[in-house]
């Protein structure tokens, strides 16, 4: 092995279940040559898994173990979400450090599992919260610390989104709809203005309430409307409207949108607000199309400077953990039809 | 709308004269607003103002031409209609002195802080036999009721998820009555009461609602959070709010099969701007102009049928069940708990129906 070699970190990707996968890779590709080399690809399902590899120039894996074994730094686990604790565990058991794309996992018991390996092992586990590295959210962020709205009171937010199809509607692979999708962005955005942590949610929550989500599911049931009301310790409150309530037909995919009322003053971000409309006769649609930075730039970036330096990513497991619990609680409080306490592990 | 009257139905209105003369009771921010739309109907007249501020009443009649009455005695005897712009503790009082008078009423939304005051309104009109018609302005928004056809048109599918959003700045400074919950009621009773009488024109009596709020007076801080939730499933979510910098309003239905949605914000048609100078620090006037204001529609429709000519788009008993429904968020918000509303009559479904016709005749 060359010095130059020697030095570039060796990184698995475990899994292209998840879209995201795609955009990490891609990202760790641009990055300077010798920085990282993708070690390998696994996954479940071989023919996704060898495509991957070949488009990314680098082998495919049948045994995750193998791929494990194979020198490591890191590992981005990417697969459904009900399959993160176990690949995410065999990572840490090989002293592998991992990125694992949101949530965590899908019960709080095994987010505190993989948080207290991880720790053990002293390795780094990071949650891919992408929405923290956005240029526009970095900048509320900012001015937020600054206290250029005073202290938060108040929040009314939304992630909105497309139905995504594919394992997301089978509660087996995905662990819930909707609120298992979508409640984790925003819950990470409001602790991390906040660092508080939420208290206390009251959810509605409706099944198969959309088109795409009936014409996905047939008889099956999966959660795709859904607001929540959250409140935090300290007394701030805000509500969630994690709907996958964008018809095909809509110009984008979804949103993610803040509104942030503090003592001082009103912010407003619309996280995917800087696009272009494009109409062609083509697809026959209107459409948005996002031009603003790649949020995956950032995930990937923090995680090879955590492999490098051995520092505790910005993004924490436990990060990952809080949010899951506040889903529980969502689908706790969707049940019961009150208000119910999150339950911290 | 009809030219011809109907006196058989309807009230005879200042028969001598061709004028119908209105006495505004209360000279405030919607005493003012309500009197220039009159000014632009024809064949209506401010012909008298009172308030407890003198003063705000000169400054009003003058701009009108009317008296200022000092006495409400004496303007109640002077017009042929009232319409009672005062703040929400005074609505009961005035109306029951309308109503004494056998003149019709016109009164502000809410029609009163209680169920209880709204019950002794409602009986005092019906037994002098006045026609009374609460101000629930929004159901006169063009933008309002295009989303409700739209909606009941099936447009939609069937409808899963409804946000609907009012942000206006602090009314009032320091000490104002808006300021004194315990008689406004705060943003999520004076002001969501738009949006609440909205949802409930739309899809009737929900079946549970629960919310969150914060409020603090001495710093005019006044916001609210509020889910409603329906028997079919149907989730409608408010964000109200008295701590905003500028007004704002804006509304998203998704259903089954599509999702339509408003915000004032992007339905600016007009801009314009005096240059600043170097550096710009110009002003911008954004207006989104309309032949007729919605107050304009609202009070036509209102003369309309005190002239018996039309039936009311909103009825005193559903002003009344948007004073329940906004009471028990405020209940909710204040136990942090979910409250769970009676069922209601089926008689309500029948109105709304019939009333989307009604709605679609009137001019944007």
């Amino acid at each position: 092995m060359g010095e130059r070699f020697d030095m570039s970190l060796r990184i698995a990707f475990l899994s292209f279940a998840h879209m995201h996968a795609y955009g990490y890779a891609r990202h760790m590709l641009t990055l300077p040559r010798g920085t990282v080399d993708i070690a390998g690809v696994w996954d479940k399902d071989a023919t996704r898994g060898k495509k991957m590899a070949r488009a990314l120039g680098t082998r495919f894996f049948s045994a995750r173990d193998k791929l494990l074994a194979a020198k490591l730094h890191g590992a981005v686990v990417c697969s459904e979400n009900t399959a993160h604790l176990e690949d995410a565990r065999a990572a840490a058991q090989a002293g592998v450090g991992v990125l694992c794309e949101k949530p965590l996992t899908t019960t709080s018991r095994d987010a505190r599992e993989l948080v207290d390996l991880f720790a053990r092992a002293r390795l780094p586990l990071m949650t891919a919260f992408p929405c923290r590295f956005a240029g526009a959210m970095q900048r509320l962020k900012e001015q937020f610390d600054d206290g250029v709205i005073g202290t938060l009171c108040a929040a009314y937010t939304s992630n909105h989104g497309r139905q995504p199809g594919r394992w997301f509607t089978d509660s087996q692979h995905s662990g819930g709809g909707a609120v298992m999708d979508h409640t984790v962005h925003v819950v990470d955005l409001l602790r991390w203005l906040t660092k508080r942590e939420v208290a206390r949610v009251y959810a509605v929550v409706g099944y198969n309430r959309f088109h795409l989500t009936r014409q996905a599911v047939g008889k099956k049931r999966i959660d795709d409307a859904a607001v929540l009301t959250l409140e935090f310790d300290g007394g701030v409150v805000a509500s969630l409207d994690c709907s996958w309530s964008r018809p095909a037909e809509y110009s984008t995919w979804g949103d993610l949108k803040l509104e942030l009322l503090g003592t001082q003053g009103v912010a407003r971000l619309d996280l995917f607000r800087q696009r272009v409309l494009l109409a062609a006769r083509k697809t026959g649609k209107t459409v948005e199309r996002c031009w603003g930075d790649e949020k995956d730039g950032g995930v990937c970036g923090e995680f090879v400077r955590c492999l490098r330096d051995g520092s505790t990513p910005s993004v924490t497991g436990e990060d990952g953990l809080r949010a899951t619990e506040v889903v529980e609680a969502a689908y706790r409080s969707a049940e019961c039809g009150e208000p119910v306490a999150v339950q911290h592990l | 709308m009809s030219p011809q009257a109907c006196p058989a139905r309807g009230i005879a209105l200042n028969p001598a004269a061709s004028q119908v003369r209105i006495g505004i009771l209360g000279a405030g921010k919607i005493g003012a607003t309500h009197s220039s739309a009159y000014a632009k109907m024809p064949g209506v007249k401010v012909v008298g103002a009172w308030d407890a501020d003198v003063q705000r009443a000169q400054k009003l009649a003058a701009q009108h031409g009317a008296q200022v009455f000092e006495r409400r005695a004496d303007l109640l005897r002077a017009v042929d209609v009232v319409d009672i712009c005062l703040p929400t503790m005074f609505h009961r009082e005035n109306v029951l002195a309308a109503a004494a008078a056998g003149k019709p009423v016109i009164c502000e939304k809410p029609l009163a802080r209680t169920v209880a005051d709204c019950d002794a309104v409602i009986a005092a009109c019906a037994k002098a036999k006045v026609p009374l018609l609460v101000g629930h302005v929004v159901r006169f928004f063009p933008e309002y009721s295009a989303l409700r056809e739209s909606i009941l048109k099936g447009d939609i599918g069937e409808p899963a998820v409804v946000h609907m959003r009012r942000v206006v700045c602090a009314p009032g400074g320091p000490g104002a009555w808006y300021w004194d919950f315990e008689k406004s009621g705060g943003c999520v009773f004076d002001t969501a009461i738009h949006d609440l009488d909205w949802l409930l024109w739309t899809f009737g009596r929900p079946q549970q609602v629960y919310g969150v709020g914060l409020r603090d007076a001495a710093k005019l801080q006044d916001f609210g959070l509020l889910t409603l939730t329906w028997a079919n499933g149907l989730i409608a979510h408010l964000e109200s709010s008295w701590c905003h910098d500028s007004f704002s309003t804006s509304f998203e239905a998704a259903g089954s099969d599509g999702l339509i949605e408003f915000d004032t914000d992007d339905s600016v048609p007009l801009k314009v701007a005096r240059i600043g100078g170097q550096g710009g620090g110009g002003k911008v006037i954004p207006e989104s102009p309309l032949a007729k204001s919605p107050y304009q529609v609202e009070l036509e429709h209102f003369l309309e049928v005190i002239g018996g000519r039309a039936k009311p788009v909103v009825t005193a008993e559903e002003a009344r069940e948007a004073v329940a429904l906004a009471n028990a968020c405020l209940d909710a918000v204040a136990a942090r708990q979910v409250v769970v509303l009676p069922r209601a009559k089926r008689v309500q479904r029948a109105k709304t129906r019939k009333q989307v016709q009604l709605g679609a005749e009137h001019p944007a």
